[in-house]
């Protein structure tokens, strides 16, 4: 008999503990209908939620050897294949507080939510009694963020919430506000973008796990990516986050290629840069990351450009012109 | 505020230096995510009455597509404070997994339907048990829920032109299923959701009902366990909307519906005094998984899918050469269970399954066009339809019945101060079967009204007693600590296994006098073991064995109002077939079924079934 | 083993991680790889441009990919947010977007057409172990080797398709091949803070500082990474992140071509070990 292990993280409101179980190896498993042998077959004690067991109600996420998955929607001999062993550590999804072994807590979750601004907010020309017109190319651009089921897998690895939530939001806040922004029926899609820019839009840290653990494909990175775009095109380029990244399209076009030491004082403005970054700046000369000679020349002529840029600047023009 | 605040703050300060210009005040907030008072004060209820008891306007339980659209409404009334009680996080509710669309005739220009004929269609669909009055009137605001939903944010598929698109639906004379892709009720549980959230609805998760509380024959509100820490919470409330969904959990291991389905507010208000109506009327879905029921979608045998016994035999040709696998759910439900009643299925007791085989449509028409059923045939059957057929046999799928609504306008009972929205109340639309594409626009229509119902009410009603509050609550505390202390006993999760075999073998899809006897003994013997079932855990914190106890305790006495009424209903109709009475019986059972407790009994009742311009005839398609 | 690459440097490595540049070219040479640099190649946009004018970087992306299409050679990058911009370039081109961005292109005298693929050396290097293991000189046999994956050359997973993204092998197997004991650190597929490193700066230096003590924590000589992004932020930024979160501070952070470098034999000056802010003295002094 194949023998599979569980190492469950519990909690009991006071006390942590990870407890082991075992039991037959079965191929027809899911990690869902595993946890749910246990409960029943071995201790009444261990709490996980789930409802729908069909991978559209968002209930079961938990973490099999610290990555979120969905329960139901994920088969044993999946991740035992995966992890290469039998024994799978089973915890709760992260980022979440916890109130019970896998079971997170929502409702602050639910709080956070509100701050997208959800809920559609019809042009004018629209009425509660004849509906809306929106032609199918518009409603696929918003399709693909309403299939969040709010099962947390997108927050649960998220970098920047593991290091401080209190200055960013849980990737699926972002998807919500984007399927507002994006949609053709929206009054003003810039209402739910200028929220996400004061709930940090411009911090998160580009680590791709929400991309990676959405069990629906939706990739929330996208969504923020999309609403930086229409904030900048809006105007708002105020911030370090903006002027970074307009830093680089700057030299794009200018150079080609990357300018790094105009890089800093275009971000943070030249007198902070100069002041703030003065150790900084110091060590890359001392290390001979780069000579004073060089740094010099780079800022104060720039690159020299790549070959063939006409070539690409008439590329990015024709492409800014077609839009 | 934290570090990284303090950061972006200080170097948002020092534009000037930087000669920015046009900066908008964007940042000046930052740090404002966190769970702010998520309403307004009017919304917020709280501590109040001499004894510091949660009072509210407006309580509604449950937080599926009803439940959140009554919040809305109850919210517009303005200055009353409403809430959302549910024993999940919102959203985990059977409306999600609702696939083919909404019903609504919109009329676009060139075409022919009319409220009239979605309205035939219902009634007939019923089975002629659907009361017409309310019909016409859920036709009409099923309509309009449509368009309301779309101005809410609902992504619907589109037409070319822009509006709605529209698809058929089996048993309708016209195409007029508005659908988001295949996930409307996903698209509308969370686009009402969303709504909810931004009309500042306040929501209480983890919270179970536990009791409806009267004072006096008035709703005085619930007693509920606060899931988090144990607590048990009697809450007043004017007006309180049962929006709990349907019971198809008493077949346990043979439905399609989520977990949580287990008729907790319909069991509550049968305690608190109120009719279930047609409890014995719960449709069943020919296809779901042998383990455990999931659907396998229509779009299986509408792809060309073969049904197969263990002869290898289409055995469709039996029951409906004409359309073999493509005949209507009822037809095709039947002819499953009747090839493993005869010996041609596979396996035995709740386990017995015949085939649905893909493998002739290749590889790449199953990969591409049927990979959800695929995937599921993997979840589930360890099974791969490229390569193999699939085990599948019918499985519950949605509660016709529910709590008696007494005015279908307003969704109220006949208890003051108490209504019932969406599948966990009758009012009634769905009669003896439902239609395809209606369980989604009666949960908006029967929402909403009963949001608008309960506010009316509640803005002129006085604030209950707290008399029967602090009785119920006090005997559920103690409920607690006895059935928890239980140190032997029977397995509920045994017991709720047991129910869904006797459930499933008397009173499945063909039902005797004999078979449902023998049923209605067999729940009185359960109903008796759990009693002494024992639990095995005390914690009071998040305690879901207990959860799921009360549950089980919910479904046995549901189920044996199904039982009793099935017994009574000695004709077949829609849902309800009786092998020893075959016909459809106008004369003698033209009414529904209402059952109710009186102390430890069931009792039966009838009302005549209201019928309008539509004279009962032969549903034939 | 002869193989031919377009080879796609990307800013950093040309600038500021120009020890890793140095580094790859050299161990390339060693084991006999042929790297051309593609003429013209311009920024990947880095993450940074797709997110304030998405068509502008994919534009500029498939230009890149066309420059290297008329060399007739795949790509070869040793940075992991350059290989992940460009691959999911190839990846939305091919979804749909290749004639509009053609059109674009046109205006250059370039087409893209879809046919040169895009690797990372790390690929490279674990797929080809059994031709340059032997050519091992120096085997590090003391050495205790911290890897540090990073993002971008597993996640996400549709992308960056070459192993799995939970459990990725590569790097373990390289730092075997070199003689070298890999030790594993909880921080291995976590961010180091580089892409928002002045947005979320106090978020970055903890990240910087959690990588660097998790290695010494580890015991191991220093972190391993095959991202310059990635080198770059956890060695030069990792002093102010000591001083900002007061751990971390002194682990030597290698680009994984100076590592094979030094198992390979090459010198410590032609793989840039001398340019390092976090000195890898001691590190050297073990192999």
């Amino acid at each position: 008999m194949r023998t599979i292990t569980f190492d469950i993280d519990r909690f009991d409101g006071t006390r942590s503990w990870t407890q082991s179980y075992s039991f037959e190896y079965d191929p027809a498993l899911t990690v869902l209908a595993s946890l749910i042998l246990l409960k029943e077959k071995q201790d009444p004690t261990l709490n996980f939620t789930a409802s729908c067991r069909s991978a559209i109600c968002g209930s079961c996420a938990v973490r099999v050897n610290g990555n979120a998955v969905l329960a139901c929607d994920t088969r044993l001999d999946t991740v035992l294949t995966q992890w290469q062993s039998d024994t799978l550590r089973i915890s709760p999804i992260g980022n979440f507080h916890v109130l019970s072994d896998l079971v997170v807590d929502w409702s602050e979750k639910v709080e956070r939510l509100r701050t997208a601004k959800p809920g559609l907010k019809a042009k004018a020309e629209f009425n509660a009694e004849t509906g809306c017109r929106q032609s199918p190319a518009e409603f696929a651009l918003i399709q693909k963020q309403w299939d969040c089921i709010l099962c947390g897998s997108c927050a649960s690895e998220c970098n920047k919430l593991t290091d401080n939530d209190r200055d960013f939001l849980e990737p699926f806040v972002f998807t919500h506000a984007n399927r507002y922004a994006q949609d053709s029926r929206s009054a003003d899609g810039l209402l739910h973008v200028k929220e996400m820019v004061k709930q940090g839009l411009w911090k998160c840290l580009h680590c791709m796990e929400c991309v990676t653990k959405c069990p629906k494909q939706i990739a929330p990175a996208a969504d923020i990516a999309a609403m930086r775009a229409m904030a900048f095109a809006a105007g708002n380029t105020e911030g370090k986050g903006p002027r970074h990244a307009e830093a680089f399209r700057t030299d794009l076009e200018n150079s080609g290629r990357l300018n790094e030491v105009r890089l800093v004082p275009r971000t943070e403005g030249l007198v902070d840069a100069a002041t703030g970054r003065m150790g900084f700046t110091l060590r890359m000369l001392k290390h001979g990351k780069l000579s004073t000679r060089e740094a010099v020349e780079l800022f104060v002529t720039d690159n020299k450009p790549i070959e063939g840029i006409e070539g690409l600047r008439k590329i990015i023009r024709y492409r800014r012109d077609a839009k | 505020m934290s570090e990284d605040n303090k950061d972006d703050t200080s170097s948002l300060s020092r534009r000037t230096f930087i000669g920015a210009c046009a900066a908008l005040p964007l940042a000046d907030t930052l740090g404002s995510a966190q769970a702010a008072a998520p309403a307004s004060d009017a919304a917020t209820g709280g501590p109040s009455g001499s004894s510091g008891m949660m009072s509210f306007d407006v309580l509604i339980v449950g937080s599926g597509g009803s439940g959140l659209r009554a919040a809305v409404y109850a919210m517009r009334a303005g200055n009353l404070s409403v809430a959302v009680v549910s024993k999940t996080m919102p959203t985990r509710a059977a409306t999600c997994m609702a696939e083919g669309g909404i019903n609504g005739v919109i009329n676009y220009p060139g075409q022919k339907d009319s409220l009239d004929s979605h309205a035939f269609d219902t009634v007939k669909g019923a089975d002629y048990l659907g009361d017409q009055d309310a019909i016409d009137y859920f036709v009409e605001k099923a309509s309009e829920a449509v368009r309301e939903t779309d101005f809410w944010g609902t992504p619907y598929s589109r037409a070319k032109d822009g509006r709605v698109d529209q698809r058929f639906m089996a048993g309708h004379q016209f195409p007029r299923t508005n659908y988001s892709a295949d996930k409307t009720g996903h698209a509308l549980l969370h686009s009402n959701f969303d709504y909810a959230l931004g009309s500042g609805v306040k929501f209480l998760l983890d919270y179970q009902l536990l009791d409806v509380a009267v004072d006096d024959g008035i709703c005085s509100g619930i007693v509920m366990r606060n899931l988090r820490t144990g607590e048990i919470v009697p809450v007043r409330a004017r007006a309180v909307i049962l929006a709990t969904g349907g019971y198809t959990r008493i077949f346990w291991t043979r439905t399609s519906t989520p977990y949580i389905s287990t008729g907790d507010g319909t069991a509550a208000a049968l305690r608190a005094g109120l009719p279930f109506k047609d409890p014995e009327m719960i449709q069943f879905h020919p296809t779901g998984v042998a383990h455990g029921g999931v659907l396998i979608t229509e779009a299986a045998r509408g792809e060309g899918g073969y049904l197969l016994n263990n002869k290898g035999e289409r055995f469709m040709q039996r029951y409906a050469p004409g359309k073999m696998e493509l005949a209507p759910r009822d037809i095709t439900a039947r002819a499953i269970e009747t090839e493993i009643a005869e010996g041609r299925g596979f396996g035995e007791g709740m386990t017995a399954y015949v085939l649905i085989d893909l493998r002739h449509l290749g590889r790449e028409k199953i990969i591409e066009r049927l990979p959800q059923i695929r995937h599921v045939g993997l979840l589930f059957e360890n099974v791969d339809l490229v390569d193999q057929p699939l085990p599948i046999r019918s499985t519950a799928h949605y509660s016709m019945g529910g709590i008696d609504v007494r005015d279908f306008r307003t969704m109220a009972t006949a208890m003051p101060g108490l209504f019932a929205a969406g599948e966990c109340g009758c009012e009634s639309i769905h009669g003896a079967n439902r239609l395809g594409g209606n369980s989604l626009a009666a949960a908006m229509v029967t929402g909403k009204e009963a949001g608008i119902g309960a506010a009316a009410y509640a803005a002129k009603a006085s604030m209950p007693g707290e008399g029967a509050l602090l009785r119920i609550a006090e005997q559920w505390r103690e409920r607690f600590r006895e059935a928890t202390g239980r140190a032997s006993g029977p397995s509920f999760v045994e017991i709720r296994d047991r129910m869904a075999q006797v459930l499933w073998d008397g009173m499945g899809i063909y039902r005797t006098e004999k078979g449902l006897t023998a049923a209605s003994d067999a729940l009185r013997d359960l109903q008796k073991e759990y009693h002494v079932a024992k639990i095995g855990n005390a914690s009071l914190v998040y305690n879901t064995a207990f959860t799921h106890y009360v549950e089980v305790g919910n479904m046995l006495s549901l189920a044996r109002c199904a039982v009793l009424s099935a017994l009574n209903r000695r004709e077949s109709r829609g849902a309800h077939t009786r092998v020893d009475f075959p016909q459809r019986n106008d004369k003698d059972f033209l009414h529904h079924n209402l059952v109710s407790l009186k102390g430890d009994d069931y009792v039966l009742d009838q009302r005549p079934v209201t019928i309008v311009r539509f004279k009962p005839e032969e549903r034939t398609y | 083993m002869t193989r031919k690459y377009a080879f796609f440097p990307g800013c950093v490595l040309n600038a500021a991680a120009r020890e890793a540049r140095e580094a790859t070219e050299a161990v390339a040479a060693h084991i006999g790889l042929e790297l051309v640099e593609i003429p013209g190649w311009s920024c990947c946009g880095a993450s940074q441009i797709q997110d304030i004018e998405h068509d502008t970087a994919l534009a500029a992306n498939a230009r890149n990919l066309a420059l290297a299409e008329k060399m007739g050679l795949d790509v070869l990058t040793a940075c992991s947010t350059c290989a992940l911009m460009l691959r999911t370039a190839r990846q939305e081109l091919a979804a749909g977007r290749k004639d509009e961005v053609n059109k674009a292109l046109a205006t250059a005298d370039l087409e893209y057409k879809g046919t040169a693929d895009v690797t990372h050396i790390l690929w490279l290097l674990a797929d080809t172990v059994a031709q340059w293991g032997p050519l091992v000189k120096k085997p590090l046999k003391d050495v205790k080797v911290a890897s540090f994956h990073g993002c971008h050359t597993v996640r996400p997973p549709t992308v960056m398709t070459h192993e799995s993204h939970l459990n990725p092998q590569s790097m373990e197997t390289i730092i075997t091949a070199c003689g070298a004991t890999p030790v594993h650190i909880p921080e291995r597929l976590k961010c180091c803070g580089f892409h928002a490193v002045f947005p979320a700066e106090q978020t970055a230096l903890r990240l910087t500082a959690n990588a660097a003590d998790d290695a010494k924590k580890g015991g191991a000589d220093c972190l391993l990474t095959p991202c310059p992004l990635c080198q770059m932020q956890l060695d030069m930024y990792q002093p102010d992140a000591q001083a900002a979160v007061g751990k971390g501070g002194d682990t030597p952070v290698l680009h994984l071509t100076q590592l094979v470098g030094l198992a390979l034999g090459i010198g410590r000056e032609k793989l840039g070990l001398t340019r390092h802010i976090i000195s890898p003295e001691s590190l050297l002094a073990k192999c």
